[in-house]
């Protein structure tokens, strides 16, 4: 329940999804704004939205034409209370590319000694018992 | 959402991630205002470990303790899961926009290609 997810096809081989997401150029059309986006691992960058949100990054994982992630956090704010994983796999398909993109909610630093001890649990039941127990906490 | 709004919301999911915890919470969302040892009738759990389920939900703001005279007992507080639920629906909005810009770039570029 703590992670967002959201697919598109795109009309285009998985080398020019790739490109999509990783060329400085083309991230300015859809990501944000302003994009300073390396894909490589460790590398440091920037997003900043149409809002203004500000957004400081930090590249995760990168498998070239399947899957980029980054962890980032809006600036000014603690990146140990409210940082989050983005992570976008491609896979092929006969129209084009699939593209897969979730968003986590890191936990917080203190949180991750106690989350490693919970049990496995499927995602998409916790977001629909939580939505059952808000409804249930409104009501009461 | 606010920085404050947003943390909060990743301690309502951690507090979440616990299937008893979530039973605890659900019973005092449906039945409360209940104490701990009614929980403990009710779930098959011990009274202890009620108390540190219910001491974690606290923590995260989902419940709250009340009480009158030797009694404790505990309500539930929605505020905490309205900011994890709206964490959700405004990154999801925020993807939704990325994505259908980024649809639209593809379209643009395959179009474009297409003339070459």
């Amino acid at each position: 329940m703590d992670t967002v997810e959201r697919t598109v096809t795109l009309p285009t081989d998985v080398t020019g999804a790739w490109e999509l997401l990783t060329d400085p150029h083309e991230l300015a059309a859809w990501l944000g704004d302003d994009v300073v986006l390396h894909p490589v691992p460790g590398a440091t960058g920037r997003v900043l939205e149409r809002d203004g949100t500000d957004r400081s990054l930090v590249i995760e994982e990168v498998d070239e034409g399947r899957l980029l992630s980054w962890r980032w956090w809006v600036d000014g704010e603690d990146p140990d209370r409210s940082a989050s994983r983005v992570a976008i796999t491609l896979s092929p398909t006969p129209d084009g590319t699939l593209v897969r993109v979730t968003e986590q909610l890191l936990p917080t630093a203190d949180a991750t000694a106690s989350a490693a001890a919970s049990e496995a649990w499927s995602h998409r039941l916790l977001h629909l018992e939580s939505l059952l127990l808000l409804a249930a906490a409104v009501r009461g | 959402m606010t920085r404050d709004a947003e943390a909060r919301a990743g301690v309502v999911f951690d507090a979440l991630a616990d299937a008893t915890r979530r039973a605890v919470l659900r019973d005092v969302a449906e039945r409360g205002p209940l104490t701990a040892t009614e929980l403990a009738a009710d779930l098959p759990v011990t009274r202890q470990a009620i108390a540190k389920h219910l001491a974690v939900l606290r923590d995260a703001g989902l419940v709250d303790r009340e009480r009158s005279g030797r009694e404790t007992r505990f309500r539930a507080t929605p505020g905490p899961m309205a900011d994890a639920s709206r964490w959700l629906d405004a990154t999801g909005s925020a993807w939704d926009d990325r994505l259908s810009r980024l649809a639209a770039r593809a379209r643009d570029t395959e179009a474009a290609s297409g003339r070459e």
